[in-house]
């Protein structure tokens, strides 16, 4: 019964990623009627040339905010249940500030963005970023074993990555400065075919990988010594977690700008709304849950003529709810 | 009675203070300043002569948030004004710059030696002006975007040409250092002649009214000739480049837009009034940059940059009508210095575009050219 009812609020969400994909074909400063949205899907052509591109345009950010929603609540889901810390997530514990360290290096350094050389330096870079801070972290999870202590060194990452961005503006031009800002404000827009191709290659991986991960998870639920007991590889889920949630979060940075709130918020929601406890399950459902937040946020965007940033959008949606999980961890001790 | 008589003799006394705040010293010199400056366009500088001195007032321009800043420039040193008044005399020589335009202007009259500090030379385009500055020993006075109050000290400015917004405008921290302040907005004048035209407020200030005067009129000569010979082309344009998914296009009212206009072309978003950037979505642009006859950018990008280069930023640029009809006409603000140069040299840039639109030949382009 209870499965039957999951499998009814997944297929739910499901729709509603449908319903919102299909608002974000047709929805823009450019009106385009649902029949010529159609049409231009299916390989035709109509009289203005702009609107394929349009519509193309509208398709290929759909798919971006897709994807990138479903990897960070991915990686969110993954990093709460191996710290044991619904508070966990790429944001908090400074992974996606590693990133955009990485990031800063080769765009402030002087990178464009668009070019062949700077783009795969970016993503390298990025990838490199936050591998760093996920390791570092992990280290340090062996010291500390007050998970709200852990998050706390999280946030210190993230200022001292801050701190160090502030420091490389100074010998930064005015455009790449500027490139910086605005890519910090977070984005699903503007990606190339190719760049499609490359982040949907390296989500799709992950997400495989992280299925490898799914006995593990059920096991860590119970502890680390509990998931050991039941012949669960610690250091070979361990490093499987360094790997596909720091690559995870770091593509999706790299591409779409370090996006908050997405990561944390989506895996509570969804242990909210789903009472299974198998993380074939909830992975599926996390990854779906954040392809719709993330899709939904844009369309905020876009109904806003794109005068609210992405971040704003997300915050706005992610920080009450996480306030919520905060009162309710005060109440009692929240269960992963 | 007593009192009524008191506070009456009270308020004449502070009333002839107020009248009598410029006063005469026996023992002072007189500057002879070479030409008087007539105002034709612009709006945001008035002069009043008076004996031994000439007042410059500053203003904003209707439309835009208030300002008024005013400077005595003292010709005979005869008139002491009142210690609140700002005063200036021609001899005075060193000026600190917050904008690299007013470098411009400066420079077109010949007086960037004046210039002992400015904020962002590392900014500077113009790689001469740059160079002479640094020679001169011109320092840094913004190291990190914020004026360095010990930097602008050390400069021993006795003017500091600021923006009329930010700290800048709070004169009284300069002051009383010695280091009198003048608001500048130049870049509130709705025309392209009215933005030239305060050079000769620069002129003034620096004792250079002459060479100001005449460096206007050639300018306004050369210009308005140009213009006024143009025909209609009845061409469209639309503007510049996005960023992720915004497009900001000047107003049709802005100084650039109008420049492009005198060449011929008339502007896509004519409708829109104001004369501040307009934010469009980009999808908007994609569908009118399908019917635009040109499209005229004003951007920062490499060296060498090409419609190949152009294209590859976006896929649907390859649709243009301009891009298919290689009527791109482009201006790399890393490579010419448009945004200070420009202001005071609107008649090469005129020129440019006449020269890009196939309406003139025989000229070698400085800030514009058509992209290949």
């Amino acid at each position: 019964m209870k499965k039957n009812r999951d499998i009814i609020k997944i297929s739910a969400i499901t729709c509603l990623i449908l319903i919102a994909f299909w608002f974000n074909l047709i929805i823009g400063e450019v009106q385009i009627a649902s029949n010529d949205v159609f049409f231009i899907l299916g390989g035709g052509t109509v009289d203005n040339p702009s609107w394929s591109y349009i519509v193309e345009s509208r398709f290929n950010r759909s798919i971006v905010a897709i994807l990138a929603g479903g990897a960070l609540g991915v990686s969110g889901l993954v990093l709460q249940v191996f710290f044991r810390n619904p508070l966990a997530g790429p944001g908090v514990l400074g992974i996606t500030s590693g990133a955009s360290f990485g990031v800063a290096v080769v765009v402030l350094g002087g990178a464009s963005m668009t070019s062949i050389g700077g783009s795969l330096g970016i993503i390298l870079a990025g990838v490199f970023g936050a591998l760093f801070v996920l390791i570092l972290l992990l280290i340090l999870a062996r010291f500390i074993r007050n998970s709200i202590t852990l998050l706390v060194t999280g946030l210190m990452f993230g200022y001292f990555t801050s701190a160090l961005i502030n420091i490389l503006y100074l010998w930064a031009n005015e455009t790449d400065t500027r490139a910086y800002i605005i890519w910090g404000l977070g984005s699903f827009e503007g990606l190339s075919n190719q760049e499609l191709v490359i982040l949907l290659t390296v989500i799709l991986s992950g997400l495989g990988l992280s299925f490898l991960l799914i006995k593990p998870l059920n096991a860590l639920v119970t502890g680390v010594e509990y998931a050991a007991s039941i012949g669960v590889n610690i250091r070979r889920t361990r490093v499987l977690i360094i790997l596909i949630t720091g690559v995870l979060a770091a593509i999706v940075t790299v591409y779409c700008g370090p996006i908050g709130f997405v990561g944390i918020a989506v895996p509570q929601l969804i242990r909210y709304l789903i009472k299974s406890t198998n993380h074939a399950v909830i992975l599926s459902a996390v990854f779906i849950g954040g392809g719709f937040l993330a899709l939904f946020s844009d369309l905020i965007v876009r109904l806003t003529s794109n005068h609210l940033p992405l971040n704003t959008v997300t915050a706005l949606i992610g920080a009450p709810i996480i306030i919520a999980v905060i009162i309710n961890l005060n109440r009692r001790h929240a269960e992963i | 009675m007593k009192k009524i008589i008191l506070f009456f003799v009270l308020i004449c006394a502070i009333i002839s203070c107020v009248e009598h705040g410029i006063q005469e010293d026996p023992h002072g010199e007189i500057v002879e300043l070479n030409d008087s400056i007539s105002i034709q366009y612009a709006e945001g500088f008035e002069v009043e002569y008076g004996e031994g001195f000439i007042k410059i007032i500053t203003r904003s321009i209707p439309g835009n948030q208030f300002f008024k800043d005013s400077i005595y420039l003292v010709t005979n040193s005869n008139f002491i004004l009142l210690p609140t008044l700002k005063r200036v005399s021609p001899s005075d020589g060193r000026i600190v710059c917050q904008s690299s335009t007013y470098l411009a202007y400066l420079c077109a009259i010949e007086q960037l030696d004046k210039v002992t500090g400015i904020c962002g030379i590392d900014y500077v385009v113009n790689d001469a002006t740059k160079e002479l500055l640094k020679s001169n020993g011109t320092s840094e006075i913004c190291p990190s975007d914020q004026i360095d109050l010990e930097a602008l000290f050390a400069s021993n400015a006795a003017l500091f040409f600021t923006y009329p917004f930010g700290s800048s405008t709070e004169a009284d921290k300069y002051s009383s250092k010695g280091i009198q302040t003048l608001l500048i907005a130049e870049y509130l004048e709705k025309t392209q002649l009215a933005r030239l035209e305060w050079i000769k407020l620069f002129g003034l200030l620096t004792g250079q009214s002459k060479k100001a005067n005449d460096y206007f009129d050639a300018v306004e000569l050369a210009y308005t000739t140009l213009r006024d010979e143009t025909p209609p082309l009845n061409k469209s344009f639309i503007m510049n480049l996005p960023f992720q998914d915004e497009w900001y296009m000047p107003s049709s009212k802005s100084v650039g837009v109008e420049l492009i206009e005198d060449a011929g072309l008339t502007y896509f978003y004519q409708a829109e009034d104001g004369t501040e950037n307009k934010l469009h979505a980009k999808e908007e642009v994609w569908n009118d940059g399908i019917e635009a006859d040109y499209w005229i950018i004003i951007a920062r990008e490499e060296p060498g940059f090409t419609l190949s280069d152009l294209c590859a930023q976006s896929p649907i640029y390859q649709a243009f009508k301009s891009v298919k009809d290689k009527h791109v006409i482009f201006c790399n603000t890393a490579e010419v210095d448009y945004f200070a140069s420009g202001v005071v040299e609107p008649h090469v840039i005129l020129k440019d575009l006449l020269f890009a639109t196939n309406q003139i030949v025989g000229h070698e382009p400085q800030y514009f050219f058509l992209l290949e």
